[in-house]
């Protein structure tokens, strides 16, 4: 009888297409507003999360989260270095520079200095080696950036991809492209460029502190939370893990800005109109089949049949359009490589996306489900 | 089946033995009695067509006796099972089990082709698709309309829809069959034809079979005609019959 409860529900054409288009409807907009949520606060952590190897960040202790730069002076370096329990201390640069390219075109650049003797938190290259940064004038250049507002002039005319052995200029200074990374795409989508820390300081312009973080290793033997309150007590700098300061950049961001009201009521625009037509449109088909449900029913089909066909139903084309939104998501995502940051579909998005249109499908599916056990089969009659 | 005595003290077995059955309904307007204590037999294998002006009470007291109707007072034994008896979950499966329906709108389900609409009682017993296909295949011949099985209803005309109606109402073979106006929606010829197909069934399978009906032109094709009046049966006769009947 399920194969039959199959049929009736997808040989009424009309409503079984419309109920799976608004359940694929919904997911699609929940999963792609979920997969940009979860790209906007990958990327607002994203540079404290790919620096592996070390136990603390240290700042300023009015740095509130990983972009709120309060820069420190080079010697807080040297003093973090001289509490117990820390093994080594690196730093570490990050701001913005002009970046001018030989047709005259002018590129803000974000800049990360690295520690000139240990390149403590070089990215993941896919063009060069790590030790060509040490090279004269050296810079890495991100693929996206390379490929995009750093293109260069082309000898044939027009563009062609920042490639090694590239020249441009940093705030005048002149500089040679040695190798391509991979970097994360970020919310502000500038073009990402590491060099050495010391050549930072000659490139960028005269300040009296520079320094934005102290990257820190403890020694095995080290009380994490004793180096943390001695940093905090006897240098007035704020040290943190990484998972801390990943943790209080997106708690920053989020309360901080409107991005979760945003997307949230986008994905609940969804969820309501998309699962409200869905469950309006199974609730009708329910209408629609009652005297043939109340048929069933007189020819004895027990309720507990008539709920496993109602589930059955309801189930069916609720994973039926599910797996359509997903599989469309999923689709926009592979095809929009150009899109400004990196949709990520995870399957924990995955799995709550789903939990919502199981939710809506099961909201309908139990009103339907009501009428139908509420059927009088003596209507068969009437 | 139920034994009962007779006048001249042999015994009819019966498929069908109502006592005392009541039914009101509650309008707007207060109580309206529908069956006023209703006594009737049906002999096994017997045609008997249940007869009377709107709202007497026919579609009341074939509700009541194809269990899909509980009434206010009285006793519907079915081959000898009390219906009145029976939890809600056992008078479904003894639906299931030993009663086949016709409908005057033939409430075939529009979605599914001929043959599903036709296996149904048998997938309700729990027979594999298979199986209960190829015994819908059969049923459709046997009604005419073999090589309409994987059409829709809506491709059919009335009357052939009423055959695929009959098919599903027999193919699980139950011991009676009751029909609501089988032949108000067909032409003469049309109706005939259904009541003659409905009559030979129900002669090589050794049903009974109740009809409601309004339609005088099919009077001759019952072996007993009850007629029905303000909820209570006022007589109990036998056709008169006409030439050229139906009648197997």
């Amino acid at each position: 009888m399920l194969s039959i409860a199959w049929k009736m529900l997808a040989g009424d054409r009309a409503k079984y297409l419309s109920i799976v288009f608004s359940l694929a409807f919904t997911t699609l907009l929940i999963a792609q507003q979920g997969a940009t949520l979860i790209a906007i606060f990958r990327s607002t952590t994203t540079f404290v999360d790919q620096i592996n190897g070390i136990d603390m960040w240290v700042t300023d202790p009015k740095s509130e989260y990983v972009d709120d730069i309060k820069s420190m002076d080079d010697m807080a370096v040297y003093r973090v270095r001289s509490v117990p329990g820390v093994a080594w201390a690196v730093p570490l640069y990050k701001g913005s520079i002009r970046a001018r390219l030989p047709d005259g075109r002018a590129q803000t650049v974000q800049l990360i200095g690295l520690d000139d003797a240990t390149l403590i938190g070089a990215p993941r290259m896919t063009v060069g080696a790590l030790r060509d940064l040490r090279v004269a004038d050296a810079i890495f250049v991100d693929e996206d950036g390379a490929h995009g507002s750093l293109a260069y002039p082309a000898a044939s005319g027009g563009q062609r991809d920042l490639t090694v052995g590239d020249t441009l200029e940093l705030n005048d200074h002149h500089v040679v492209v040695m190798g391509k990374f991979h970097g994360e795409k970020t919310f502000a989508s500038t073009p990402i460029v590491y060099t050495t820390y010391d050549r930072v300081k000659a490139f960028v312009p005269a300040e009296r502190k520079l320094l934005s973080y102290v990257l820190v290793k403890l020694k095995p033997d080290a009380d994490l939370a004793q180096v943390k309150a001695t940093i905090s007590q006897y240098l007035n700098l704020r040290a943190r893990t990484k998972a801390e300061f990943s943790a209080e950049s997106l708690r920053w961001f989020i309360v901080n800005t409107g991005v979760i009201l945003n997307v949230g009521l986008s994905a609940l625009m969804a969820f309501t109109i998309g699962g409200g037509i869905a469950g309006m449109t199974f609730y009708n088909f329910m209408l629609d089949n009652q005297r043939q449900f109340a048929v069933l029913r007189a020819m004895g089909a027990s309720r507990s049949l008539l709920v496993q066909m109602v589930v059955l139903q309801g189930l069916g084309v609720t994973l039926l359009g599910f797996g359509c939104g997903i599989g469309g998501v999923a689709s926009f995502i592979l095809l929009n490589t150009s899109s400004s940051i990196d949709l990520h579909l995870t399957w924990s998005l995955i799995g709550s996306v789903c939990a919502m249109v199981v939710l809506v499908g099961t909201a309908a599916g139990s009103l339907g489900l009501r009428r139908v056990l509420h059927i009088d089969p003596a209507v068969v009659f009437k | 089946m139920t034994a009962v005595a007779q006048d001249a003290g042999a015994t009819i077995s019966m498929s069908v033995m109502c006592r005392g059955l009541s039914k009101s309904y509650r309008t707007l307007v207060g109580t309206v009695p529908a069956l006023r204590g209703i006594d009737l037999d049906v002999r096994a294998r017997e045609v008997l067509f249940l007869v009377g002006p709107s709202g007497c009470g026919k579609t009341t007291l074939i509700s009541i006796i194809a269990g899909v109707l509980r009434p206010d007072a009285g006793r519907n034994v079915l081959f000898g099972t009390d219906l009145e008896a029976l939890s809600p979950a056992a008078a479904t499966a003894f639906r299931r089990d030993n009663i086949g329906f016709a409908f005057q709108s033939y409430n075939l389900i529009p979605q599914l082709t001929v043959q599903d609409n036709v296996m149904i009682p048998l997938l309700l017993k729990g027979k594999h698709y298979p199986v209960a296909a190829t015994a819908a295949g059969v049923a459709l011949t046997a009604v005419g309309l073999g090589q309409h099985a994987e059409k829709h209803p809506s491709e059919l005309s009335g009357g052939q829809q009423q055959r695929v109606a009959i098919a599903r109402a027999f193919i699980h073979s139950p011991k009676l069959i009751v029909c609501d106006e089988p032949t108000s929606a067909l032409d003469h010829t049309t109706g005939q034809d259904v009541m003659r197909l409905l009559r030979g069934l129900t002669h090589d399978r050794g049903t009974t079979l109740i009809v409601v009906t309004h339609d005088q032109r099919i009077y001759d094709h019952a072996d007993r005609i009850a007629e029905m009046d303000d909820g209570r049966i006022v007589s109990i006769r036998e056709p008169v019959r006409s030439t050229g009947r139906g009648q197997q």
